[in-house]
């Protein structure tokens, strides 16, 4: 698996100070835009790329930058591209890594994963959470549905869905 | 190999025929069985091929995810879905790096899967198919996926296509076959029938049977073709039957034509001397048997000869045939009639009890055949003499009973006209006589052991000698001298008669020009020729030969003829009696008024001289009618500007009375005997002397 690129020294940087569970978290988020459709009718479809914002640390943000640069996902090869979530910042995918994240409000619109249950845990579309030490993430199709997302069945049914 | 060969060589065309077409469907069959095996079997390892790399697509996209994320135990619960599939040997996902993500074996599989010989792709191996292909997402490779299959179940079809395949194979052979043989049948049927046509044709050897042509294909022409070399062969075949038959009945004709000719007279229709000796065999056997007596008649008709040369040979036949019915009239049937030959007859008379039997036939014989026929305008008197032998008492065989027959014929011939004659046993001697007298008549031929006697014609008015009659004479050393009558006949009847005639007639010649070179009176020598001299074809050309070889002139001779020369071929001997004349030789009827002559041919024939029968001259004096005669026969021949001379005058009263009815000559012993050649010089000498 890819992953394991991350200890062979695929990356230029020294990611050492990210865990092992925050390089798969990372992984994951560039995984889930191959699986996920957003809606046509916004003026995100005819996106050239897809941003993925984080909320997260600077080295988790590098590393996210150096995994996702130079691929594209989809069959149209769009470029997947980070970028630190700001209020102004149009995003696809906004990652929250830690609990105190501020601006709550302005993550209606959007698809959210959370880097754990605790974090925003009624807005968050995907969550990621462990079991039994392997990363797991859950899905909140009610959250997908509002926002009009189309998700693979591939990555459901990997997925927990949230129950109500 | 041999007894193959053999055993087809022995098969009918139409099982031949059926083989092939069996062996030909067979073969065809195999061949398709073969391709429809190899498409069967190549079609089934793609579908193997397909199937397993749908599953390997299936399951690829399946687990792309759960490889993506990691998700080995979902990706475990996909791959295990092909435990579905009892064929599947294992399954395997792998990562980037090769190594096993997830995997499903088979229980029987070992986990050493051995995976560094696969390559990527889809293969097929006698036993085993695997499908080993990537992982992509979105062009990326994320691992790979192994599926293989063993190739149990490409076994298992390959011997159900092959036992579908033999089922079908079998089953179309019969099929086949049975088609074959049941529609041969229509085929074979017109064929068959030209097969036993051919059969009756080459048996029987008859060609009416045809066979009818259904169709117009090759076997229509077939037929069409034995029908009409069979048409042309029963029409050659009828016209060799025909012909056949024709020759056929033609040999039977030629061959009862043949035994006729080999048995019968052909101009009398009487069995011939083959036959008769044959019934005479027979019935000799049959009277020894039945001790019964039989008895051979030997018939000669008298004077056929004079009739034959004189009235010319088809009045002879038409005698012939007359008689022959004549004889067969008088006859019993159980008697046979046949004709010996010439104008002998030979009539076999059996179941006779004694010779008072034969007398009766005898006399009637001859009664019947002295009577009166008219043939050709002709009145004809015959008469027959008649020679009898018995048997036993005259011989026991037929040869003798023949010989004997004949003698006392000649023997009956000698007593006069129309007699017959029982054979007696001292009549041998005469016969031996006769035979005697042929042979020596022969010799003297050969030796001119005759010679001529002269006897003078005179004139009556000069009393000069105006011709010399020559005449034969046979002196033998055995019998003595001999009359011509006693030898000229048997010169006759053995042929001797123009040899003869031409020695007289040379001898004659020859004398008379000695004569004439001695210095006698240039005179006439008359030679008698017979009528069968003057027929000759070569007559004239003879006559000539002789003058030329002697030096005579023509005018010294004369040629006496009987009148009967004139009778038959009439217009030959006139023509031969012309030539002779315009020669200058002069021609003399010899014997005048006794012959059968008709007077009308006194007109034209070229004679010079009438001799009257001594006949007439004997009687001179006594009978007034017959003087009557002579004197009519002088005149005729006055009338006719010929000369007439009488023979055998005797006296001077016949000699004055004939000089007094104005005959020019005489002849006689009046004047002179026949001379010797030297009395004959003498007399002529002396009468030049005196005249």
């Amino acid at each position: 698996m890819w992953l394991m690129a991350f200890s062979a020294g695929a990356f230029a940087n020294d990611y050492s100070q990210l865990s092992r569970s925050e390089k798969l978290r990372a992984a994951y988020l560039f995984n889930f835009t191959k699986f996920i459709q957003w809606p046509a009718s916004s003026d995100r479809f005819a996106r050239s790329s897809i941003t993925i914002c984080l909320s997260a640390s600077d080295a988790f943000f590098e590393f996210m930058s150096e995994l996702v640069a130079d691929r594209q996902v989809g069959h149209r090869k769009i470029p997947v591209v980070v970028t630190d979530f700001s209020a102004q910042a149009r995003c696809d995918m906004v990652y929250v890594q830690h609990d105190n994240f501020a601006n709550s409000a302005d993550l209606e619109e959007v698809l959210l994963v959370a880097a754990t249950p605790t974090i925003l845990p009624d807005q968050a579309t995907i969550t990621f959470y462990e079991d039994q030490k392997r990363l797991r993430f859950e899905v909140d199709m009610r959250e997908i549905t509002r926002l009009e997302l189309n998700i693979s069945s591939e990555l459901l049914k990997l997925a927990r869905i949230k129950t109500p | 190999m041999k007894i193959l060969a053999k055993w087809y060589g022995r098969m009918s065309f139409f099982k031949k025929q059926l083989l092939v077409a069996t062996v030909v469907t067979s073969i065809t069959l195999v061949l398709a069985s073969t391709l429809l095996y190899g498409k069967f079997i190549g079609d089934h390892k793609k579908s193997l091929l397909d199937n397993l790399q749908g599953k390997a697509e299936l399951i690829a996209e399946t687990s792309r995810s759960a490889l993506l994320f990691g998700d080995m135990e979902t990706a475990t619960t996909i791959i295990n879905s092909l435990k579905a599939f009892p064929n599947t040997q294992f399954g395997l996902i792998l990562d980037t790096d090769g190594a096993v993500f997830a995997q499903y074996r088979r229980d029987n599989i070992s986990e050493d899967l051995n995976l560094g010989g696969l390559q990527q792709g889809s293969h097929l191996s006698s036993e085993q198919v695997y499908v080993y292909r990537p992982i992509d997402m979105d062009g990326e490779v994320i691992g790979y996926f192994i599926i293989a299959a063993d190739t149990r179940v490409l076994a298992d079809q390959r011997v159900n296509y092959l036992l579908i395949l033999l089922a079908v194979f079998i089953v179309s052979i019969g099929v086949s076959f049975f088609l074959h043989w049941r529609l041969q049948s229509f085929i074979a049927a017109p064929m068959n029938k030209l097969v036993k046509l051919v059969g009756y044709v080459a048996r029987n050897r008859r060609y009416h049977k045809r066979v009818v042509a259904t169709g117009n294909d090759e076997l229509g022409t077939l037929i069409n073709g034995v029908n009409s070399m069979l048409d042309t062969i029963e029409e050659h075949e009828n016209q060799l039957h025909s012909h056949s038959e024709r020759l056929e009945s033609l040999v039977a004709l030629r061959t009862e034509q043949l035994f006729n000719r080999a048995n019968y007279d052909a101009l009398t229709q009487l069995p011939n001397r083959h036959l008769l000796v044959d019934r005479l065999n027979h019935g000799i056997d049959n009277a020894s048997r039945e001790n019964s007596q039989m008895a051979l008649m030997f018939l000669d008709l008298d004077r056929f000869k004079v009739v034959n040369d004189n009235l010319g040979h088809q009045v002879g036949d038409d005698l012939l045939v007359h008689v022959a019915q004549k004889l067969t009239g008088v006859v019993r049937k159980a008697d046979s009639v046949c004709r010996w030959g010439g104008d002998e007859f030979v009539i076999l008379l059996e179941h006779l009890h004694s010779k008072e039997d034969i007398v009766p036939l005898a006399e009637q014989i001859i009664f019947t055949l002295s009577e009166s026929i008219e043939l050709s305008g002709n009145q004809l008197h015959i008469s027959t003499s008649i020679g009898i032998a018995r048997y036993p008492e005259d011989g026991r065989d037929a040869n003798t009973l023949l010989k004997n027959a004949d003698v006392a014929m000649y023997q009956a011939k000698e007593k006069g006209l129309s007699q017959y004659c029982f054979f007696e046993s001292d009549m041998i001697d005469g016969s031996l006589e006769r035979l005697t007298l042929e042979h020596k008549l022969r010799l003297a031929l050969e030796n001119k052991s005759f010679h001529l006697v002269y006897q003078p014609q005179i004139c009556t008015e000069t009393g000069n000698v105006c011709g010399i009659e020559a005449l034969i004479r046979w002196q033998d050393d055995e019998l003595g001298l001999l009359n011509p009558v006693q030898f000229l006949p048997v010169a006759e009847d053995v042929g001797l008669m123009h040899s003869l005639s031409l020695w007289v007639l040379e001898e004659a010649c020859q004398q008379n020009a000695l004569w004439q070179a001695q210095g006698s009176t240039r005179t006439r020598v008359a030679v008698n020729l017979p009528a069968s001299f003057i027929m000759h074809p070569n007559a004239v050309g003879q006559i000539v030969a002789i003058l030329e070889k002697t030096g005579l002139s023509p005018k010294c001779l004369e040629l006496e003829i009987t009148e009967n020369t004139f009778i038959s071929n009439t217009e030959h001997a006139i023509k031969v009696l012309e030539q002779l004349r315009q020669m200058g030789i002069n021609i003399a009827v010899d014997d005048f008024g006794t012959g059968y002559s008709s007077m009308s041919y006194l007109r034209d024939l070229p004679v010079g001289t009438l001799k009257i029968d001594g006949s007439f001259v004997r009687q001179m004096g006594s009978d007034s009618i017959n003087d009557g005669i002579i004197q009519s026969i002088i005149t005729l021949g006055k009338s006719l500007g010929l000369s007439l001379i009488a023979e055998c005058v005797e006296n001077k009263e016949q000699a004055t009375q004939l000089k007094a009815m104005g005959c020019d000559m005489i002849q006689g012993y009046y004047f002179s005997r026949p001379l010797s050649v030297d009395k004959t010089t003498d007399f002529l000498l002396e009468k030049r002397k005196s005249a």
